[in-house]
């Protein structure tokens, strides 16, 4: 007995010690995340994407085994479409995205859409960890940079479009386009467009007696209202919150307005871009307007990335998106005008800031033409009216604005305007998957360097961090 | 001399008064630093989403939005969450404290050989980052049809944890032998000496398995975020996650709903909280 009560304990012992690994590690795993502030948690959760997508591309050519079963009539299938929540108007958000699904079960009988919404925040690690493990979703969208497509998991849509009679410039904006694509073939299709510009504060503008900004205005202009309309006694500011690279040069539209494309189009080089004095003196004035000039909002309201800082009554001048026009439309107890973003001087022409996330369709997907059928159907008009009749995004195409009138109404046009505007192209923080691992660090350390050590070698200063996310990135893209 | 030994005492009386006023003074503002996060999570969860990020930042909200505790609950299934973690907490508990006294028990009081190499190699386990053993977990659990039920979190609980092992084991070795030579004299088996006489001693150390492997699973984001699809299988800890988006935060529905998310843990501390301290002080660890 007392032998048997050993083996078997023994036993017990080897099980635990092979499985316990396969055992949750004790406590404190995710607690961390939720205090940290919103643009450090989109930071860390790229990073971590980023990491466990490096995996896949070893992984997707030996887990990955696909074979496409063709849609055959009568046939059922369930496809799987993966999509995440917006932190706000989860109610709304997630009803559209059933209406949608339930709209193109009623069109596609044959075909069933198992819907699945997640958190935002980690969604990037549900996919990635799916499709390493051979189990991806048919369908999802994502804000990759273009060039992810090299990794293999994605599908190219390309011949499925030609197959179809899909012409792309008929259909969306050119943003849409340009940020479904690399290298000439679409690699996925637009879930929407979003474009960037300033909102303001009448109240503000006129209690100060300061003139309205008006379309063509330069960076000169945005810094003297901005002088103009900052008490800081009264707590009143000029300019929104901005941190670091990340609310400056990076994601406003003051990104290309500067002169300041930062990086390679392939997303490749930074020297030459990122270091050139065009580049350093864009960044350099717009950091100014906290150093010196001591008009942006304290960093601390910046929590609320976006709209919210606007929304407390207390900033004059923010640069926001079509993202946040309904919650400003909703929420804003002021008056309220936007206008186009600043160019750099009466001579240079303003490049918008365009910008849309992507469907992508799965390349171990088994039901690709039913996954095909769902994208057709996502990206089309007709979901596009769905989508902008709720609100939750902006739709992809142009003609479903002018049904809903947006490209006449009085906030919606300016971002209208930004849509039709030449030129779109992959914003700087997009262009390469290193981002976060080799270039943010040049912005954030500048800042520091400049703003918070107040130091003032700032050109020999990014010059040298400048050679340092060279080298991060040619490590990267050379392993 | 009776005057001087009056004085005396008063003057030590006083003393003692002081510092008794002094230490509770600061034990007052140590207590008030320590719950200005909670007490901020509380007036946030009562607050407009406007009020949230107000300057100057409003200490009493104005109005007290109770609306958002309703909110949460139709913004997002929130109740559903709490009862599908409630599920898993009650099973990852039963697998976590009879793996880990079980096991413990065998590294602690049998004598068999390779016994250190064993307890050595369950320990390197803590060593091993969650991360390198997501996409083989996944695989595993994928293959055996687990994924979008409770099981890949539920079942490794039953393995035990390398930590908890260790840290009844610790307190176990700390029991001593002549209980078990008593218990063998008087007939006991190995299985009822731990069912009968170190179990029950070892309680305290199995009142912390409890509220670590309570909070772990409380707090886990990444397990029910990997191997869960369905919405309505989701956990607390995804469902909070709801109200953060990669561009927006409902701050105010973030505040309720983490609110009533840090409720059960406070419960379950408060009611094992005499254990749970003896347990620390005799296992000389902190969670």
């Amino acid at each position: 007995m007392h032998k048997k009560l050993s083996l078997l304990l023994v036993v017990a012992m080897l099980l635990s010690v092979v499985l316990s690994a396969c055992a949750k590690p004790t406590p404190q795993v995710v607690t961390k995340v939720v205090t940290k502030e919103v643009q450090k948690v989109v930071t860390k959760e790229v990073k971590v994407t980023t990491v466990v997508e490096k995996v896949v591309t070893k992984e997707v050519q030996k887990v990955v085994t696909p074979t496409p079963v063709p849609l055959k009539k009568g046939a059922k299938v369930t496809i799987t479409w993966w999509a995440n929540e917006k932190g706000r108007d989860t109610a709304a958000t997630r009803e559209m995205h059933f209406k949608l699904a339930r709209m193109f079960e009623k069109e596609h009988p044959n075909i069933k859409v198992a819907l699945s919404l997640f958190p935002s925040h980690g969604f990037g690690t549900r996919v990635a960890t799916a499709i390493a493990a051979g189990q991806g979703p048919d369908v999802w969208y994502h804000y990759y940079s273009p060039e992810i497509a090299t990794h293999g998991f994605l599908e190219n849509l390309t011949p499925y479009m030609k197959r179809d009679g899909i012409d792309p410039a008929k259909l969306w904006f050119p943003i849409g386009q340009v940020r479904a694509q690399y290298k000439g073939n679409y690699y996925g299709v637009p879930r929407d467009v979003t474009a960037a510009f300033i909102v303001y504060n009448k109240d503000i503008f006129d209690a100060a007696g300061v003139a309205y900004p008006k379309p063509g205005w330069t960076f000169a202009d945005y810094r003297q209202k901005a002088i103009a309309l900052t008490n800081a006694a009264k707590g009143t500011y000029g300019a929104g919150a901005i941190v670091g690279g990340a609310g400056g040069l990076e994601w406003s539209p003051f990104s290309f307005n500067l002169g300041a494309d930062y990086v390679s189009p392939d997303g490749h080089k930074v020297v030459g871009y990122m270091d050139t004095p065009a580049t350093i003196n864009a960044f350099k004035m717009f950091m100014d307007l906290t150093r010196k000039d001591k008009v942006t909002a304290p960093s601390g309201m910046s929590e609320q990335f976006g709209e919210l800082v606007f929304l407390s009554g207390k900033v004059a001048m923010q640069s926001v998106s079509t993202w946040e026009i309904p919650a400003l439309q909703a929420k804003a107890k002021f008056h309220w005008g936007v206008v186009e973003p600043p160019r750099f001087n009466k001579d240079t022409k303003e490049i918008p800031w365009t910008d849309a996330y992507v469907y992508y369709m799965w390349s171990g997907s088994k039901h690709k033409d039913a996954a095909w059928e769902l994208l057709k159907f996502l990206s089309g008009p007709e979901a596009a009216k769905v989508i902008g009749e709720s609100k939750v995004w902006t739709p992809n195409s142009p003609q479903v604005w002018k049904d809903l009138g947006l490209d006449k109404d009085p906030v919606w046009s300016v971002a209208w305007n930004e849509l039709q505007k030449p030129n779109a192209r992959v914003a700087n923080y997009l262009r390469s998957q290193y981002q976060w691992d080799c270039i943010q660090p040049v912005f954030d350390d500048s800042w520091t360097y400049y703003v918070v050590q107040k130091k003032d070698d700032l050109a020999g200063f990014m010059k040298k961090s400048v050679q340092k996310a060279q080298a991060c990135l040619d490590n990267n893209y050379n392993q | 001399m009776i005057a001087h030994a009056k004085r005396s005492t008063g003057y030590y009386r006083w003393r003692r008064l002081l510092a008794s006023i002094w230490k509770y003074f600061m034990l007052i503002a140590l207590a008030l630093i320590l719950l200005t996060p909670l007490y901020w999570m509380l007036i946030t969860s009562l607050k407009t989403s406007l009020q949230t990020f107000a300057l100057p930042p409003a200490w009493v909200p104005d109005p007290v939005r109770w609306r958002n505790y309703i909110d949460i609950f139709t913004e997002v299934p929130f109740g559903r969450f709490l009862l599908n973690t409630v599920i898993i907490e009650f099973w990852s508990i039963i697998g976590q404290v009879s793996a880990s006294a079980l096991v413990a028990y065998g590294f602690a009081r049998l004598k068999f050989p390779g016994r250190g190499f064993l307890f050595m190699l369950l320990l390197s386990t803590l060593m091993v980052p969650y991360q390198v053993t997501l996409i083989p977990r996944f695989i595993l659990f994928t293959k055996l049809h687990w994924i979008n039920t409770y099981l890949p979190l539920i079942v490794p609980t039953f393995t035990g944890s390398a930590f908890l092992i260790f840290l009844v084991r610790q307190y176990m070795m700390s029991i001593p032998f002549d209980l078990d030579e008593a218990a063998t004299i008087d007939g006991a088996n190995k299985l009822q000496i731990f069912w009968h006489v170190i179990l029950p001693i070892a309680k305290p150390a199995l009142v912390l398995v409890v509220v670590f492997t309570f909070v772990d699973v409380w707090n886990d984001f990444l397990g029910p975020l990997i191997y869960l699809n369905d919405t309505a299988k989701f956990t607390v800890a995804l469902g909070l996650n709801f109200f953060r988006g990669a561009r927006e935060t409902s701050w105010e529905l973030l505040m309720a709903a983490a609110t009533l998310a840090t409720l059960p843990p406070t419960i379950v501390f408060f009611l094992m909280q005499k254990q749970l301290i003896g347990g620390i002080s005799s296992v000389g660890l902190k969670g």
